[in-house]
């Protein structure tokens, strides 16, 4: 699943990611980046803690406003901020788990996965919010380009903490 | 007596992983191959895009092999997780 899932943000991260009218591959985007963490922080099917159960049920609902908003049937644009409040939950649920975890070994792995995420989550959002204040003003293309350049840099780094937890 | 009879006709445990197949696994490579293909597609026509920057277009190329480099990786190592 998570090698499918990268491949699906290989295509939903090809585009401009300030775009804010490409509903699809933002839906994609978001959720997939959800569903990555979630199989990171839930690989043995356990919902400890317990509160992470209301963080599933928030992300499908998040998800079905996502959908709804991308077939024109939701006037909002509500689902960027309510997928980026689910990405941190999820965080903050992988977190709560290697907290939690005793083998060392399987400490050591979500460690670099942990890490690979909060560094590479902290660049999209920061990206994320330089192309917001941007499109309310006009921004010069060594500005575009940085933001870019943060956003990809997010994603490889994510990338990167998934494969250095598994060849360790 | 028993022990040594299971020792003859049971097979010998093993450490290393059983061998994957069945329709599951076939679907799981259709798939794989279908959002490789796309990701290919989805790369090169951000490639195509004549009104974007070279330096962008350059650091969604590197992104996109980054990804496609570790998702081999990731199918790979997915038996071996799931049995931890």
């Amino acid at each position: 699943m998570m090698g499918l899932s990268f491949l699906l943000w290989t295509a939903s991260s090809s585009v401009n990611f300030a775009d804010a009218s490409l509903a699809w591959p933002l839906l994609l985007d978001d959720s997939g980046f959800t569903v990555r963490i979630c199989i990171t922080a839930f690989s043995d099917g356990r919902w400890t803690p317990r509160w992470t159960r209301a963080v599933a049920i928030a992300i499908l609902l998040v998800f079905l406003v996502g959908i709804l908003e991308a077939l024109g049937l939701f006037s909002t644009r509500s689902f960027l901020p309510l997928a980026i409040g689910c990405v941190l939950l999820t965080l903050s649920a992988l977190l709560a788990r290697y907290k939690s975890l005793t083998s060392l070994m399987a400490k050591q792995q979500l460690k670099w996965v942990a890490l690979g995420l909060v560094v590479g989550i902290s660049l999209i959002l920061s990206a994320r919010a330089g192309a917001a204040v941007a499109a309310r003003s006009t921004m010069p293309m060594t500005g575009t380009i940085l933001l870019e350049c943060l956003f990809q840099l997010g994603i490889v780094i994510i990338a990167l903490g998934f494969l250095t937890s598994l060849l360790r | 007596m028993t022990g040594m009879m299971a020792a003859l006709f049971l097979p010998a445990a093993s450490d290393s992983l059983p061998s994957l197949g069945g329709r599951l696994f076939v679907a799981y490579r259709i798939a794989w191959w279908a959002l490789f293909a796309l990701a290919v597609v989805a790369a090169g026509t951000a490639l195509l895009e004549p009104s974007t920057h070279p330096l962008i277009l350059g650091l969604r190329l590197t992104k996109s092999i980054v990804l496609m480099a570790v998702s081999p990786s990731c199918s790979a190592a997915e038996p071996i997780l799931s049995r931890r």
